[in-house]
């Protein structure tokens, strides 16, 4: 179980980082790794549990929530989960913390002009 | 998504300008992941640092996962019915015409550009006939079209 666990965690924080763009950049990733690479399902299930991700509100790509969720049960959801929205998350919050402290002391304006975006190029 | 949390965080809670929402919007969508959540993450860290940040995205994936972890439990005890089958079977089709309406949505206004085409086609061969993996397909094409779009440009 920990084995699946980890490589859950693995492959959903690649793709997490991979997802420039938004999410639907890696689906045709992640049903590559879920069916061929990993095995964990047919290519049947995988559209279904898409199909029902996407019926359920919410961002989409929660797909990743049912795929770890069929996986390893309920930690392999948790792990899947957190694994696709933490790291981009991290690097989000540290980008927007760039972007602050370098705007004015006030925060008026502070994602104004280039300065936001040329600070998140690193 | 985006349009409800435009109207949202800048005509009802005035949380931020108009122009603010669009530079964070940008911000957010050079940046990996899914835009609405990088977007509550930067809404949630401005006011309230980490803390904010956890709230925020917290409060936009608790309620969704819950629910579709609910869904998934559903559809494992009662997938086996053929009546459930033959539901998802369109469900599924539903799912991947909205896929496929996407794409054609974004690949629209490449047709008028040749080097456009030829990097969609090239991207698509990879990704979908030869199966290669993304992150290969992107170490190549990335360094690629950002050349070729240099070297296009009017």
């Amino acid at each position: 179980v920990t084995s699946a666990l980890a490589a859950l965690a693995l492959l959903f924080g690649q793709l997490s980082l991979l997802a420039v763009g938004g999410v639907n950049t890696v689906l045709p990733e992640m049903q590559r790794q879920v069916v061929q690479v990993h095995r964990w399902m047919k290519p049947g299930e995988f559209a279904a549990l898409f199909a029902l991700a996407q019926a359920a509100p919410g961002p989409n790509m929660l797909v990743s929530t049912l795929i770890g969720w069929r996986v390893a049960g309920l930690p392999g959801a948790l792990v899947a989960t957190l694994s696709l929205y933490g790291p981009s998350s991290l690097l989000t919050f540290v980008a927007s913390r760039a972007c602050t402290h370098s705007a004015t002391p006030r925060g008026e304006g502070s994602c104004n002009t280039g300065s936001c975006r040329s600070r998140s190029d690193w | 998504m985006l349009p409800w949390a435009r109207r949202m965080l800048v005509e009802q809670r005035r949380w931020l300008t108009g122009p603010e929402f669009t530079d964070t919007l940008a911000l957010c969508q050079f940046l990996p992941g899914p835009n609405v959540v990088n977007l509550s993450i930067t809404v949630g860290a401005r006011f309230q640092g980490a803390a904010g940040a956890l709230a925020a995205i917290m409060g936009l994936l608790a309620a969704p996962v819950a629910i579709v972890i609910v869904l998934g439990v559903i559809y494992a005890h009662f997938g086996q019915l053929s009546a459930v089958q033959q539901g998802f079977a369109g469900l599924t089709a539903a799912a991947s015409g909205l896929v496929l309406s996407m794409a054609l949505r974004i690949a629209a206004p490449l047709w008028r550009t040749p080097v456009g085409v030829a990097v969609a086609a090239i991207t698509f061969t990879s990704i979908a006939v030869l199966r290669l993996p993304l992150l290969l397909t992107m170490l190549v094409l990335a360094p690629m079209t950002i050349l070729l779009s240099v070297l296009t440009r009017p």
